[in-house]
């Protein structure tokens, strides 16, 4: 391995090859003799044990840095490069780093991650770089020792969670605002205040109370159900993998599921998560130990779409196998696509027949968009293209609440509190 | 917890060589074996193509003279310079000169040479039937004369020896066909009208002008075997005495030495040669330094992502290829009135005219235009039953007019609501 320092070098010596042009060979074998004096003067780079340090997990945006500890192991002072590989999406601002490291020491090689994209990324080798005393040249050498770093979803709509969690509290009747709970699980008994609903003045324990002025009345109070199933259910399908604005049609699936499983979680719900496309390829449930938000990440991080067709029919035998109990049922997919037809609806009779279903998906706008440009005639050809793709995706979905199942459409960006919302309503209504 | 690892996370030197070695191995060999059949066609493709040459098996060749020759115990000694031409005249004494003029033009200070030569006895014999190298050669006594005449099938006639030949080996032959120059002189053989002759002597040596006739070609016709043994030296009963034959083709290889004009490279400085090589080596060794990567090349996995709306706008394209001016229109007109329905709070499956209605008044909008709008042309519309075909432009007004109908009426609505 030659550095540019030899190369400099060499277009030095030519003066010396003007100055005395006879001498031509002598000088290519004065140059060839110092490069092979310095590498075999540098410290060797195969002496030398890489230790990884385990990484923490990360969000998608967030920094971090990797830590490898670099431990020479020769006698010779090791002075070069070492290049950490990672992959380009890890973000990595540093992966080439100067190195000096004495005899029988160490150092650490820390590079500043920032992952621009969730799931699991992998820097497979260190290379290292042994530079000779003069700098000219050295020896190269890459040592396989992988190090991997789980990114997990970017967790955007967290900033809906405090406001949809302060409005279950108020469902809850666990705050002082006068908002009854309007679930069918009995809670408590308490003085009647003026705007209650006089249909639930319970009138045998009024009669109970009586006292002197017989003034009381006594009202039942109800909370929101808890201890029910949520079974949210990503579809990572050909249909996932389409971009919307900048990102698939997947990722805003994550997003929901992330918001809508911490919601549920909180809420004492029980919560579990499958994403599957011909099969299932990832799992999670709140059951499992440790922090369901982060359980819910972790699983959420590997799902890639995956260029098949759905297979929805194995929804509800998965289902079953997860619970026989009613549960509120989420299907994250692509509501306007026509496949539909053939993939869920067939199959949503056995799932609305037991348990509450609702189909979240995105709607993308940019047919509104393109149904709204009109000044060429290509311009209204494609304008009334997406008209169309709209109609379809209306027929789908008034088809769908045709069969009892609740469907939620937003933007990219609005689905993840539009489905919040529509679990809160779903849960306040005592509908689950 | 740290993942440790132990220092075996990188191959051994001499493994990491063995593996390299095998990575190439293919090409390696490929490389070995492309030279080894290159040096093998280089080596055995050692068939002479030059015209006239003595190893040239095809009909311009002399390989067939030069067997019968070496068959009679003369030894050929073929060079292309003078300079060895020289040495060989002045190691053989006794042996025979031929000169065969082609396309070079002889090194003059040999030419002169050869005068003394011949005087001194030895044998020289020019072959040529190149009428430039002829007169550029023998320009101070003769010139070349007329061709030897061709019949009419392109059979060149035969030539006989003539009354005035006084060598031999014409005499022998007697006669002579093949095509060729001649040469004007006073006597000869094989004459040519008044004073030409193919066959002639001056002081330089005997000339003979018509080489094609000793190719293997026509070396059986007439007596031109005859001619060719008995002036290159055969002679007959004499197998024993090994003679010796100098066969001289002037080429380029002359010239090369006494260029009359000094290239411009002669002039340049010693060291830019020296220096020109050591810049193409520091060039290369730049090429090296910054090509080098830092390991491997790292690969990104990238999952699989495709425009959403990929499909809406292949559709669009297909109805602009297929001029869909009814269907497009339609769409558009079922989408709003789809959503005029939605916004006007008429129920779903509200009629068109219905719609139109609701619309025009909200808007402000004359019924009738709405209505023309909203409203399928045809039997099944209450518009003019034969709408003449709609072009491209009236299609663009219609869909913005539509465009601007819904904006109208949400409008409306809007500050309705806001006024109440």
């Amino acid at each position: 391995m030659l550095t540019l320092r030899y190369f400099w070098v060499a277009l030095g010596m030519s003066g010396l090859v003007v100055l005395v042009p006879a001498w031509l060979w002598l000088w290519l074998v004065v140059l060839a003799a110092v490069a092979l004096v310095d590498i075999l003067a540098c410290a060797s780079p195969r002496k030398v044990r890489l230790t990884r340090q385990p990484t923490k997990s990360t969000r998608t945006g967030e920094r971090t840095t990797a830590v490898t500890r670099v431990e020479n192991l020769g006698a010779r002072t090791l002075r070069g490069w070492v290049k950490d590989g990672w992959q380009p999406t890890a973000g990595a601002r540093n992966v080439v780093q100067w190195a000096q490291i004495r005899g029988h020491r160490s150092t650490e090689l820390q590079v500043r991650l920032e992952p621009q994209r969730r799931g699991e990324l992998i820097s497979e080798h260190v290379t290292i770089r042994s530079l000779g005393p003069l700098g000219l040249a050295g020896r190269q050498v890459t040592h396989r020792v992988p190090q991997t770093l789980q990114v997990l979803p970017e967790f955007a709509s967290r900033k809906h969670l405090p406001s949809r969690l302060r409005r279950l509290r108020e469902l809850d009747g666990a705050t002082a605002v006068q908002l009854r709970g309007a679930g069918t699980e009995f809670d408590s008994l308490r003085d009647y205040v003026r705007g209650d609903d006089v249909r639930s003045i319970d009138w045998r324990a009024t009669a109970r109370r009586q006292d002197a002025a017989g003034q009381h009345l006594v009202v039942r109070t109800w909370r929101p159900e808890r201890d029910r199933r949520v079974i949210l259910c990503l579809d990572a399908s050909r249909t996932s993998a389409g971009r919307i604005g900048d990102e698939p049609r997947l990722d805003a699936g994550v997003e929901s599921s992330l918001l809508l499983g911490a919601l549920a979680a909180h809420a004492g719900d029980r919560v579990d998560f499958l994403a599957f496309a011909r099969e299932v390829t990832a799992r999670a449930s709140s059951s499992e130990r440790g922090i369901f938000l982060n359980v819910l990440s972790m699983a959420a991080s590997k799902v890639e779409p995956a260029l098949v067709e759905a297979d929805f029919a194995q929804l509800p035998g998965q289902i079953t196998a997860i619970t026989t109990h009613k549960s509120l049922v989420v299907i994250l997919t692509a509501a306007d696509s026509p496949s539909l037809q053939e993939g869920l609806l067939p199959v949503l009779p056995a799932l609305t027949a037991k348990h509450r279903v609702v189909v979240a998906s995105v709607s993308n706008p940019e047919l509104i968009q393109r149904a709204a440009t009109r000044e060429t005639v290509s311009e209204v050809y494609a304008a009334a293209a997406a008209e169309r793709a709209m109609i379809e995706a209306e027929a789908v979905a008034s088809e769908l609440q045709a069969m009892g199942v609740e469907v939620v459409q937003a933007e990219p960006e609005a689905l993840p509190a539009a489905l919040a919302d529509c679990y809160i309503r779903l849960k306040a209504t005592g509908k689950l | 917890m740290s993942s440790s690892t132990d220092p075996s996370t990188v191959v051994s030197a001499g493994t990491a060589m063995r593996s390299a070695a095998s990575r190439w191995q293919f090409w390696i060999v490929l490389l070995v074996i492309g030279s080894v059949v290159a040096l093998l066609i280089q080596l055995l493709d050692t068939s002479d193509t030059e015209i006239y040459g003595t190893e040239n098996t095809d009909l311009d060749g002399y390989a067939a003279v030069a067997n019968v020759l070496d068959d009679h115990g003369v030894n050929l000694h073929r060079v292309y310079s003078a300079e060895a031409a020289r040495e060989l005249l002045e190691q053989e004494q006794a042996a025979s000169l031929v000169v065969l003029l082609r396309e070079f033009p002889p090194d003059e200070r040999f030419a002169a040479e050869l005068d003394a030569e011949w005087d001194a006895g030895r044998e020289v014999l020019w072959i040529s039937d190149d009428p430039w190298l002829l007169t550029e050669v023998f320009a101070a006594e003769t010139q070349t004369g007329a061709r030897i005449p061709v019949g009419a099938a392109g059979t060149p006639e035969v030539l006989e020896s003539g009354p005035r030949c006084a060598l031999p080996a014409a005499e022998a032959a007697r006669s002579l066909q093949a095509p060729g120059v001649s040469l004007r002189t006073d006597s000869g053989c094989f004459p040519i009208g008044e004073d030409g002759y193919v066959l002639a002597e001056t002081s330089r040596g005997v000339v003979f002008t018509a080489p094609e006739a000793f190719t293997n070609q026509h070396i059986t016709a007439e007596g031109n075997a005859a001619l060719a043994l008995g002036l290159l030296g055969a002679k007959e009963g004499n197998d024993a005495a090994p003679q010796d034959l100098i066969w001289y083709t002037p080429s380029g290889a002359d010239s090369v030495g006494d260029q009359q004009w000094g290239s411009p490279l002669d002039y340049l400085p010693e060291w830019l040669w020296p220096l020109v090589w050591w810049l193409i080596i520091c060039a290369g060794i730049g090429m090296v330094a910054a090509g080098r990567r830092y390991g491997p090349v790292v690969s990104e996995p990238l999952p699989v992502n495709v425009p959403a709306e990929e499909a809406a706008v292949g559709r669009g394209r297909l109805y602009q290829r297929a001029n869909a001016v009814p269907a497009t229109l339609q769409v558009l007109r079922s989408a709003h009135l789809l959503r005029l329905t939605k916004l006007l709070r008429l129920g779903r499956g509200a009629a068109p005219e219905t719609v139109a209605v609701a619309a025009a008044h909200v808007a402000g909008w004359e019924t009738s235009a709405v209505r023309q709008l909203l409203e399928r042309p045809g039997p099944d519309g209450a518009a003019p039953p034969h709408a003449p075909a709609m072009s491209h432009r009236d299609m663009v007004t219609h869909a913005q007019a539509l465009a601007k109908l819904e904006s109208d009426v949400r409008q409306a609505l809007r500050t309705r609501r806001r006024t109440e």
